[in-house]
């Protein structure tokens, strides 16, 4: 958290992060439903070079990151654990970590970064009001490094 | 004589449906390989709807109408809210009754765990004409014990309960304590016998501790049976046909020239129990046409059942809770089960992710906690009974296809389904709340949850607000 959370801080000094429309190389949409789905940030959102690395290339930065991993592990235990177990096996919620997964999409960063932004189904509803795209990103990372097979 | 009119009813209901169904009459199946799962076809169900009716609802986990005509949709907040929606769709600012407020020392009502608060409301089958409804919620003052109470509405005041009047009507019929924090069941309902039933969890934590499923001198686990039509110097009476009504007339022991199947027979149960061996019925419904019940009985970690009463029971029935969950063992600790079928088998049952512990998880047809919406009688659908499942958000449907019971996911949407219940037109309505365990905040905190009819599809009114939803 150290050190992104510094230079996030640095950059609102700067005043150089307004929050707004970012470049949309990506085109985001709802995990099951497959209807586009809206990225902006909220009015209050820091947006990190992270999210906006993100939202260009589809690609999330933090994977392998130790220090967004351990944030992504705390992330993990204060909003998942309890449906998809510690280890992302699933109980109540669906394994995280395959071998089969329900939306082959989420896979992917940016199908991993949708369901937890967007929601799924049934009580997998959006955590776009709970946790900030950095830390979605964050959390997201942490869901990968679970998987046996890294993917 | 409420009853004998209730039956006239009742029986004409039952006539007609046994001369459509002669040849087919539903039964309650006898072997494992009888009990519907997922991947059936059951007949005559349209590809359904859920068409928004209002929202804005806290914690909405119950919903019902008065049958008085009024057209009005009587919708449940855990908070301890009533609200009242208009035959138009409107939600009056005031709510029909505020257990928030009638106790002047906080609210009435405990929801400091999601599954507490307000659960119920059920209109007396003369409400008209006494205007008596009854409420099902854990209490604040009693450290979370179930109330059963019944309030009158003053017919000049229809569309609220003021906390006056409240408090001038109100008549406690039951307190049950309760050990833990979950599994309180939850709806309250009268059966086409003019009689309240009463659903009862087992009493919380896991694995049923106290046996509460098969014991049967506790209240919990069960669904009871009263009659609350008595004067008010009485809580309420045991209807005399209840399966142990007479069960502590054994009041003489006797040890000796009593046959092995006789000393069998002896059961000191509590005689409001009607039915036993339940886990957790938070929702089950009577069919208004043929007054047969269905039960939607939440599951442990594995498995979700749906059971079924014809209306002839004469009670006493066993669904196997704490030694089966659905038709499956409990404990269930793999895929090779060996363990007797006690008492009587579910028509349906759906798995959760994992069937049984170390199963490779399924993808797809599987939920978390099974809630009844009720039964639909149209659209092509004659006796289904509709389930909503909470985590996974499927819409099932349960009926009988002339030889046996067939389970069908219609759907699959974003919402968490809690509770369900018939409008006065019969079509089935269905409340969601954004209130899952791990993200409850609160019973005023959390985002709202909204009212919806099912419909078939095609009968959707042009430009209304439909849910979205994923076809299996």
């Amino acid at each position: 958290m150290g050190v992104v959370a510094g230079l996030t801080l640095a950059l609102v000094v700067a005043g150089a992060l307004a929050p707004g429309p970012l470049a949309a190389a990506v085109a985001f949409r709802h995990i099951a439903f497959g209807t586009p789905l809206d990225v902006t940030p909220r009015p209050d959102e820091v947006v990190t070079p992270a999210v906006t690395r993100f939202h260009e290339t589809g690609q999330n930065p933090y994977v392998g990151d130790a220090a967004a991993l351990a944030d992504g592990k705390q992330l993990y235990e204060t909003w998942c654990q309890s449906c998809h177990m510690p280890d992302g096996s699933g109980r109540i919620g669906p394994s995280l970590i395959g071998p089969q997964h329900i939306h082959e999409r989420a896979t992917t960063d940016v199908g991993l970064f949708e369901a937890v932004f967007g929601g799924a189904l049934g009580a997998m509803q959006s955590f776009r009001d709970r946790m900030t795209q950095d830390e979605i990103l964050r959390v997201s990372a942490y869901v990968r490094s679970l998987r046996r097979d890294g993917s | 004589m409420k009853r004998g009119t209730v039956w006239v009813t009742s029986l004409l209901g039952a006539g007609l449906v046994a001369t459509a169904i002669a040849v087919s009459a539903q039964t309650v199946p006898t072997a494992r390989d009888q009990v519907a799962r997922p991947g059936g076809q059951v007949a005559g169900l349209p590809p359904l709807a859920l068409v928004k009716v209002a929202d804005g609802f806290n914690d909405p986990v119950g919903v019902t109408s008065a049958n008085d005509g009024s057209g009005r949709i009587f919708v449940v907040e855990r908070v301890g809210r009533i609200k009242v929606v208009t035959k138009d769709g409107r939600v009056l600012p005031e709510p029909f009754l505020d257990l928030t407020k009638t106790n002047p020392l906080g609210s009435e009502v405990q929801t400091g765990f999601v599954e507490q608060g307000l659960w119920s409301v059920a209109f007396h089958p003369k409400f008209k004409e006494n205007g008596h409804i009854f409420v099902h919620y854990s209490s604040l003052p009693f450290n979370g014990a179930s109330i059963v109470a019944r309030y009158t509405v003053d017919r000049a005041s229809p569309d609220r309960i003021t906390t006056e009047q409240a408090n001038k009507t109100v008549k406690v019929i039951m307190n049950i304590p309760q050990p833990w924090y979950n599994h309180y069941g939850g709806t309250i309902a009268f059966g086409p016998d003019g009689f309240l039933y009463v659903g009862k969890g087992d009493g919380g934590w896991e694995g049923d501790l106290l046996d509460a499923g098969q014991r049967l001198d506790l209240l919990l686990g069960k669904m009871l049976r009263i009659d609350v039509d008595v004067p008010d110097t009485e809580q309420y009476r045991v209807p005399t046909s209840n399966p142990m009504a007479r069960a502590m007339q054994d009041r003489m022991m006797s040890l000796f020239g009593v046959t092995e199947q006789g000393f069998a027979s002896i059961r000191q149960g509590r005689p409001e129990i009607w039915a036993y061996g339940l886990r957790n019925p938070y929702m089950f419904h009577f069919d208004r046409r043929s007054g047969d019940l269905f039960i939607a009985d939440v599951g442990q970690n594995h498995w979700e059942e749906i059971n079924y009463q014809p209306a002839s029971s004469k009670g006493g029935e066993n669904y196997g809770w704490r030694h089966n969950q659905a038709s499956h063992c409990h404990p269930l600790t793999g895929p090779t089960e060996n363990c007797p079928v006690v008492g009587v088998l579910p028509v349906a049952e759906y798995p959760h992710q994992e069937p049984y512990p170390g199963a490779p998880k399924l993808t797809q047809g599987f939920g978390c906690s099974a809630q009844g919406l009720g039964v639909a009688n149209y659209g092509g659908m004659s006796k289904v009974y509709l389930v909503g499942d909470w985590c996974s958000g499927r819409l099932w449907a349960v009926g009988w296809d002339g030889s046996r019971w067939q389970l069908q996911e219609s759907l699959q949407t974003n919402l968490q389904f809690t509770a369900g219940g018939l409008d006065e037109d019969g079509f089935v309505l269905a409340v969601n709340c954004n209130c899952f365990y791990l993200d409850d905040k609160g019973a005023m905190q959390n985002p709202p949850g909204a009212l919806w009819r099912v419909l078939p599809q095609s009968q959707v009114p042009a430009g209304a607000q439909t849910a979205p939803v994923v076809r299996p």
